[in-house]
């Protein structure tokens, strides 16, 4: 489990999470890239997006349902790293409920995938 | 013309490593976050018609909306355009199309959005009806006809200076000039014709090139290799092709002019052969008569037959080029020179643009470029167009 971050949608609503440790920053750049006859290339951008995934187990339930609203609601979030300075605008993009599943054998812990990318 | 922008602008093309701005307007307002998918649309020497373009753009935030709450917003004007940001002086834009939206589709949290550009009314008027003829009987200048088909039935600004909106008037009064200074007189006579045809029609007979360049409709006349020259090589397109087609082949061109509108009688039949293309290729008769638009006598039909074989005797080498958005450093009708070891051609001889196809989404440009369509002059000391030898800077 890496260190905590923070996920929230304002000061008063936040999430504690404890990524596992496939977290990974995917983070895009949007850009057209071409190569010439020659082999020289030509690059266009034109702007760049955050996009981070990772497994959370252990989370209680309370945070559980209050990711599940956030990823119902298409929510505005804010995520960073505790002890990092850079703060991400993102939403939760994942296709199903990301805190949708027991994490065996506790039936009040949940487990799953988050999926955030920039909006 | 080409694109209204500045040189550092220009030089920001040739960068191969640049941040591209895009941005798409309504009735002045910028909606380019909005957009799904930019558009591609081509732009043509010959095309008078009007340039659809097709803007997907995401509406579930609601700010497309109205369009629906607002009929009257319909017919917005609209605008594309490309840019790059200036160190000090902020964001410059080149606009590439102008036109007004003409059909909203909502599907699924997205909207498409069509724009035809000006042209769009061409099509829509008529020059003169079978009651009421237009007619052009007192030996014209074309440009004069073009004109008046623009303006009084194309529904064209008729502003006579370079503030019109509509025509780019430098390049009405150099067209103009052509004609005036060889003395060609045209008559006409259209009776319900489209504007679009109308058009189409003078631009076959005069061989001249009638199109919108990005926001203002052209008329040229393509004669000598246009001083303004870009270079493409290896290092700065993607890929080429070179056609050569046996069908552009023309060396027996028949003119037929001096129309008699009451009898329908032709006055002059002028006729200009190649022999040495008909030794070369065997006779590729061709003739040419329009009852709506003709030359008024025998020395301005001859002259036009000899004009129109001098492009048509021997098979061009056309090439379809793909670049970057390097390609738009220059217009329609401009110079374009390759080198291409690959095929065997060399920067020596040159290429008119004749379309360019922009894909702004991919920001790819594929250029169609025709060493027919340029007559090149003799200059004795000169490199390319005659005999200096530049290593020794003497004659050879």
């Amino acid at each position: 489990m890496t260190s905590r971050f923070m996920l929230f949608s304002d000061s008063a609503t936040a999430v504690e999470l404890y990524p596992e440790w496939d977290l990974v920053d995917k983070s895009t750049k949007l850009e057209a890239l071409h190569r010439t006859r020659s082999g020289r290339s030509f690059r266009y951008k034109f702007g760049d997006y955050a996009k981070f995934a990772f497994s959370l187990t252990d989370v209680v339930s309370a945070d559980a349902s209050q990711v599940n609203s956030w990823w119902g609601a298409n929510t505005d979030l804010l995520f960073t790293q505790d002890s990092g300075t850079t703060v991400s605008s993102v939403q939760l993009f994942n296709k199903s409920k990301p805190m949708g599943q027991y994490d065996k054998p506790y039936e009040t812990l949940f487990k799953g995938k988050i999926e955030l990318e920039g909006n | 013309m080409g694109l209204s922008v500045s040189s550092w602008f220009i030089d920001q093309l040739s960068v191969r490593n640049n941040n591209l701005l895009r941005k798409f307007t309504i009735g002045g307002s910028d909606y380019s976050d909005l957009v799904l998918q930019w558009p591609r649309f081509k732009y043509k020497w010959d095309a008078v018609q009007p340039i659809s373009l097709n803007m997907q753009c995401a509406a579930e935030s609601g700010h497309l909306d109205f369009f629906r709450t607002d009929k009257t917003t319909l017919r917005s004007q609209c605008q594309v355009s490309f840019g790059f940001t200036h160190p000090t002086s902020g964001d410059e834009f080149a606009l590439l199309y102008e036109g007004t939206s003409d059909k909203v589709r909502f599907n699924r949290g997205a909207c498409s959005i069509n724009l035809l550009d000006k042209m769009k009314a061409f099509g829509e008027r008529i020059v003169g009806n079978a009651d009421s003829h237009a007619t052009w009987t007192n030996s014209s200048l074309v440009s004069d006809i073009a004109w008046d088909i623009c303006t009084s039935y194309g529904g064209l600004s008729d502003v006579r200076s370079t503030s019109n909106p509509d025509i780019s008037y430098d390049a009405w009064l150099a067209w103009a000039a052509v004609w005036s200074a060889d003395a060609v007189y045209m008559n006409a006579d259209f009776a319900g014709t489209k504007v679009n045809e109308a058009l189409r029609k003078i631009a076959r007979m005069t061989r001249s090139a009638v199109y919108n360049d990005f926001t203002l409709i052209e008329f040229t006349r393509f004669s000598d290799a246009s001083s303004k020259e870009l270079l493409l090589t290896e290092d700065t397109y993607l890929d080429t092709d070179l056609f050569i087609d046996d069908a552009t082949i023309i060396n027996d061109q028949w003119l037929l002019g001096a129309y008699d509108v009451n009898s329908k009688d032709w006055g002059v039949a002028a006729q200009a052969v190649s022999s040495s293309s008909v030794g070369s290729y065997g006779q590729r008769v061709d003739v040419q008569k329009d009852e709506n638009i003709w030359f008024v006598d025998s020395a301005n039909t001859v002259n036009q037959a000899q004009r129109l074989i001098q492009f048509t005797k021997d098979p061009a080498d056309q090439m379809r080029i793909q670049t970057t958005l390097y390609g738009l450093q220059r217009s329609l009708g401009e110079t374009v020179r390759v080198n291409d070891t690959l095929l065997g051609v060399s920067s020596d001889s040159g290429f008119r643009l004749l379309a360019v196809d922009i894909d702004l989404d991919k920001c790819l440009v594929q250029m169609d470029v025709d060493n027919g369509m340029l007559l090149m002059p003799f200059i004795l000391d000169d490199a390319k167009y005659g005999l200096l030898d530049q290593s020794y800077n003497v004659l050879l």
